[in-house]
């Protein structure tokens, strides 16, 4: 796999909500990398700044948010160019939106406006990024419709959100972020308001658009065991952080780090009879606005040493491809770190 | 779409009966008819009182008949554009509010177009500035515009006009015009006036347009969907009038359907101020006097305006939000 | 599950329909069947899962047991030592004692608790409405009802927005354990909840159910979560039951091939690159105007003539396994 090309980098990234009871840092010093023709995905749970950071790549992160720090550094077909120093309402980066980057939110109820048709809305970025004439318009939104699988396009085209059923729902929702053949498609939990059998759908339409758009996926769920079909590699986050990344099915059969760990044992899984007890992670997920010193994992880890509340837990490599931010495990496999000596990278 | 309309034009039908049936109730309330206070009056002028001449008049308008034989005179001559005679004012109603209308309904819809014309960009420019200065300044003009009674603000304007300006904005005519014939001059004339009684009357709904229109913009711009547009790439001015604007004006689209009544109800006490012969002093007088068919055409017009207008308001509301059509 | 297998409540033949009102006079121009011709039992001490998608009527069920709607047509009959009580019949006023007998977790701990109440007033309700105990004994049985849960009883007179999302939940535990009830009914009692949270509340459930001898009806569209609580499963698909069997058995050997397409729907972590994968296509039927025959044969893979024509029910293929498939008996269906 050493031939792939990058097509997103992100450095360093600092999201930060600045609101009147305090500041919440969302995003902290992330660092990823997304290759053409691949899947990322993103993995945690609520408030871990997940979707935060998927509108910071869009440059879409509502007010008090701001970008405090970093770079996203965008290798689209022109030179490269960092998304952080672009105006957030100027040409060039709605240039980048929807035609280059796109987006899918969770909800496809509410990412559809309920005043227009599917068509008039799918038909915003076509007419936003290229000259077309109506007719031509028509023409393309019906070849996405047909392209994402709804049946009857012709009939759906003028059809508002609140006619189709949710799964037909989100195929609009997925069609309108690729009718413009985007390079990066990001997708927030595009599968979690659906029923399993319509889930299951989209995630094969995702998995079937990924080869004939030739396109990269981030995708973000809260869902182990969906991001495990769907992603190449996988990033877990935890309360703005990235603490393990990986290949997808290494991270889920091997995971490194205790949260990682955590999460895997808590949920039940399907077909194993043994009825064991479930492990949970005990305690809660951490208050936003509440700073800790230290590893924010550690009040509730099972394995934490003392020392975990002296710094942050730096991501580093301990094997091939394998990144985790955690002392006590980076300790067990190089046998070098703590938070004295964590200085590398 | 046609049936939605249907159904509300269907509804409206036992709507105005009832209504005709109150309005006709309440105008029968007070003890006594027209003519008794006439005759207590011209008895207090010691005057020689026509006992014939009055009992025709109570024969003509069948004032000695029971009360649904009256009510059913009255809607039967309405519907065929007879709303009755005036004793006040010895004329036929239609005559005398033919005109009165006419100013009243012009000083109406100037007035609405200047709350919308107002209240709509300058709601979105203060949602999309949300705690700037120049959305603290709106804010503060407009509750000033709200807390200001109509009257006091008409007092107000007089009295700048007199004392800084040397005019006098009495009316909706100067002299010269008042009781002469329509013609290009006069219209003008009415041009000029116009604008004290539509600030006046427009002011309050304005500011109150003005922060509803603020409110639902900001609820509307958290929401997901306009997250998705601006992935798109529109520009915020485009998707911000496709798609939070658009919906934010829904409220105000359904609002129409009580602000046309209050215009032509509320403006009384200041159409009293400012001296203008609209239909507030009228129905005022009316209802003192007992002057029955008169405040009767006023009252069934206006509740019969506010249920068209609320039909219109609602075919408009459907027209720009598709879900409703279908519930 | 308590060696008797007493039966707890039965559900016979239960029918819910919503007319749909259209037109200019608004007249009913048919009817939603939510629940249709549904027949079960749960015994006393177990759980029994309810797995369906949404709008295929599970929830309706649960409302229609507690009596928050009134059914159409069927009976439901709850017993009580040897006391039978037909819940379908009874007036306002009978229900009373019932309240105290099935309770209800709701599936949204934030919009299930009165944010203008405190944990004491919360949990504490139930038994002040029922005068169960002097009000001088309350707190002792709220801090009692506070502990079994799992929530520190410092915080008794906190309000709910001081608690997380799985901490509101047993919250809600423990006002449905108030007043001491046979039947929990849990409908989707861990879906609002981030995945670390969601164990802490199957667990505490798994634990209350065996120290207060609890019989559960779990509603949920998680087949895992359902799989690990259930001892039994029903199956439903647009109002009506299409399999019914003891958990084990009906995940590795399902009889219809809705439950096939349903445990091969869900994705899995410890199966990346499932060898076969088989989506459903097309959509749920329409509540409304269900189509002939078998409701899932548009989408049925196995469907021959007859399902298109031929309503099915349910029928006893294996002991205890009940299934509403007419090729039942000639399909081997892939389990887990």
């Amino acid at each position: 796999m050493n031939d792939r090309s990058t097509l997103l980098e992100i450095r360093n990234l600092d999201v930060s909500f600045f609101l009147d009871e305090g500041t919440v840092e969302a995003v902290q010093d992330v660092s990823l990398e997304i290759y053409h023709h691949y899947t990322l995905g993103i993995v945690g749970e609520s408030g871990c700044g997940k979707s935060v950071l998927s509108q910071a790549i869009m440059r879409i992160v509502p007010p008090p948010g701001k970008i405090c720090a970093g770079q996203i550094i965008f290798h689209g077909d022109s030179a490269p160019t960092d998304l952080v120093t672009l105006d957030g309402k100027g040409k060039s980066i709605r240039k980048i939106r929807g035609k280059e980057i796109a987006l899918i939110l969770q909800e496809p109820m509410a990412a559809l406006s309920p005043l227009y048709t599917i068509g008039n809305q799918i038909r915003d970025a076509l007419v936003q990024h290229h000259k077309l004439s109506g007719r031509e318009a028509r023409e393309r939104v019906l070849d996405i419709l047909s392209e994402v699988g709804i049946p009857k396009p012709e009939v759906r085209i003028d059809q508002y959100p609140f006619e189709l059923s949710g799964g037909l729902r989100q195929r609009a929702v997925i069609a309108m972020a690729i009718v413009c053949r985007p390079q990066l498609l990001i997708a927030d939990e595009p599968t979690t308001a659906l029923d399993v059998t319509i889930q299951a759908q989209i995630l094969s339409l995702f998995k079937r658009l990924k080869e004939t758009l030739n396109i990269s996926i981030i995708f973000i769920s809260h869902d182990l065991a969906v991001i495990s079909e769907i992603a190449d590699e996988v990033a877990v986050m935890y309360n703005g952080r990235i603490v393990e990344q990986g290949p997808a099915d290494k991270v889920f059969s091997e995971p490194l780090h205790p949260y990682t760990v955590g999460l895997i044992e808590s949920v039940p899984k399907l077909g194993d009879a043994s009825k064991e007890r479930l492990s949970a992670i005990k305690g809660n997920v951490p208050d936003p606005f509440m700073r800790m010193k230290g590893c924010s994992f550690h009040p509730r880890c099972p394995i934490g040493r003392d020392d975990c509340t002296m710094e942050n837990p730096k991501l580093t490599n301990v094997l091939p491809e394998r990144a985790v931010a955690c002392f006590v495990v980076e300790q067990e496999m190089t046998g070098t770190a703590g938070p004295q000596q964590n200085a590398v990278e | 779409m046609i049936n939605y309309i249907i159904r509300r034009i269907f509804y409206m039908i036992p709507t105005l009966i009832i209504i005709s049936m109150i309005s006709f109730a309440v105008i029968q309330l007070p003890p006594g008819d027209y003519l008794t206070t006439k005759i207590a009056q011209l008895q207090a002028q010691d005057e020689l009182i026509n006992v014939d001449l009055i009992e025709a008049l109570r024969e003509e308008y069948g004032l000695d008949q029971p009360i649904y034989v009256q009510y059913g005179k009255w809607v039967w001559n309405i519907l065929h554009g007879d709303f009755g005679y005036s004793w006040e004012w010895q004329r036929p109603v239609e005559e005398v509010i033919g005109e009165r209308i006419l100013l009243t309904a012009i000083i109406s819809f100037t007035a609405m177009f200047m709350i919308y014309l107002l209240a709509i960009p300058v709601g979105i420019f203060s949602a999309t500035h949300k705690y700037s200065v120049a959305d603290y300044l709106i804010t503060i003009v407009a509750f000033v515009g709200l807390a200001l009674p109509n009257f006091l603000l008409a007092l107000l304007l007089l009295f700048i006009g007199y004392v800084v300006f040397d005019v006098s904005l009495v009316g909706l005519f100067s002299s010269e015009f008042a009781n002469a014939p329509w013609s290009v001059a006069k219209v003008g004339d009415l041009l000029k006036h116009l604008w004290i009684p539509v600030i006046v009357v427009g002011t309050t709904s304005t500011a109150g347009r003005l922060r509803v229109m603020r409110g639902n913009l900001l609820d509307e711009l958290n929401k997901p969907y306009v997250m998705a547009a601006r992935a798109k790439g529109l520009s915020e001015v485009k998707l911000l009038l496709k798609y939070p604007v658009r919906m934010a004006l829904n409220p105000l689209i359904s609002g129409l359907s009580i602000l046309l009544p209050q215009m032509i109800s509320g403006a009384t006490i200041t159409a009293v101020v400012l001296g203008l012969p609209t239909t507030g002093p009228m129905l005022l007088g009316a209802l003192r006097s007992q002057d029955v068919y008169l405040a009767g055409a006023f009252i069934l017009l206006l509740c019969t305006l506010t249920v068209i207008s609320t039909l219109l308001s609602d075919i408009l509301l459907a027209w720009s939000d598709p879900r409703i059509q279908y519930e | 599950m308590s060696a008797d297998n007493q039966i707890l409540l039965s559900v016979r033949r239960l029918k819910k329909y919503f007319p749909i009102k259209k037109g200019l006079l608004r007249r009913e121009k048919g009817q939603v069947r939510a629940v249709d011709d549904v027949s079960f039992d749960i015994r006393r001490g177990e759980t029994l899962g309810l797995v369906g998608e949404s709008g295929c009527g599970k929830s309706t069920v649960g409302k229609l047991i507690l009596r928050a709607l009134k059914p159409t047509a069927g009976e439901i009959i709850f017993t009580l030592d040897d006391r039978q009580m037909r819940i379908n019949e009874l007036s306002d006023t009978e229900l009373r004692p019932l309240r105290r007998h099935a309770q209800l977790i709701f599936q949204d701990p934030y919009a299930s608790l009165n944010p203008r109440m405190t944990v004491r007033e919360i949990i504490g309700e139930p038994i002040l409405v029922n005068r169960e105990t002097q009000i001088a004994d309350l707190d002792a049985r709220v801090v009692e009802l506070m502990d079994l849960v799992g929530l520190d009883s410092r915080y008794l007179r906190r309000y709910p927005h001081a608690f997380s999302g799985g901490q509101r939940q047993r919250i809600g535990v423990a006002r449905a354990l108030a007043l001491n009830p046979d039947l929990i009914i849990a409908d989707e009692p861990v879906s609002a909840l981030d995945v670390s949270i969601q164990a802490q509340i199957l667990n505490l459930l798994s634990d209350i159910q065996q120290e207060l001898e609890l019989t559960y009806l779990l509603i949920s569209h998680d087949l895992s979560v359902v799989e690990y609580v259930s001892n039994r499963v029903a199956v439903m698909y647009v109002g009506k039951l299409v399999e019914l069997a003891d958990t084990e058995e009906i995940f590795r050997h399902p009889r219809h091939p809705y439950t096939e397409a349903l445990l091969m729907a869900v994705p899995r972590i410890s199966e990346r690159d499932r060898p076969e994968t088989y989506t459903l296509s097309g959509n749920v039927a329409d509540p409304a105007n269900p189509p002939s025959g078998c409701y899932f044969h548009h989408r049925c893979r196995y469907a021959t003539d007859i399902c298109s024509t031929k309503p099915v029910v349910m029928k006893q293929v294996a002991n205890g396994h009940q299934v509403a498939c007419h090729r039942s008996r000639d399909l081997s269906l892939k389990g887990l």
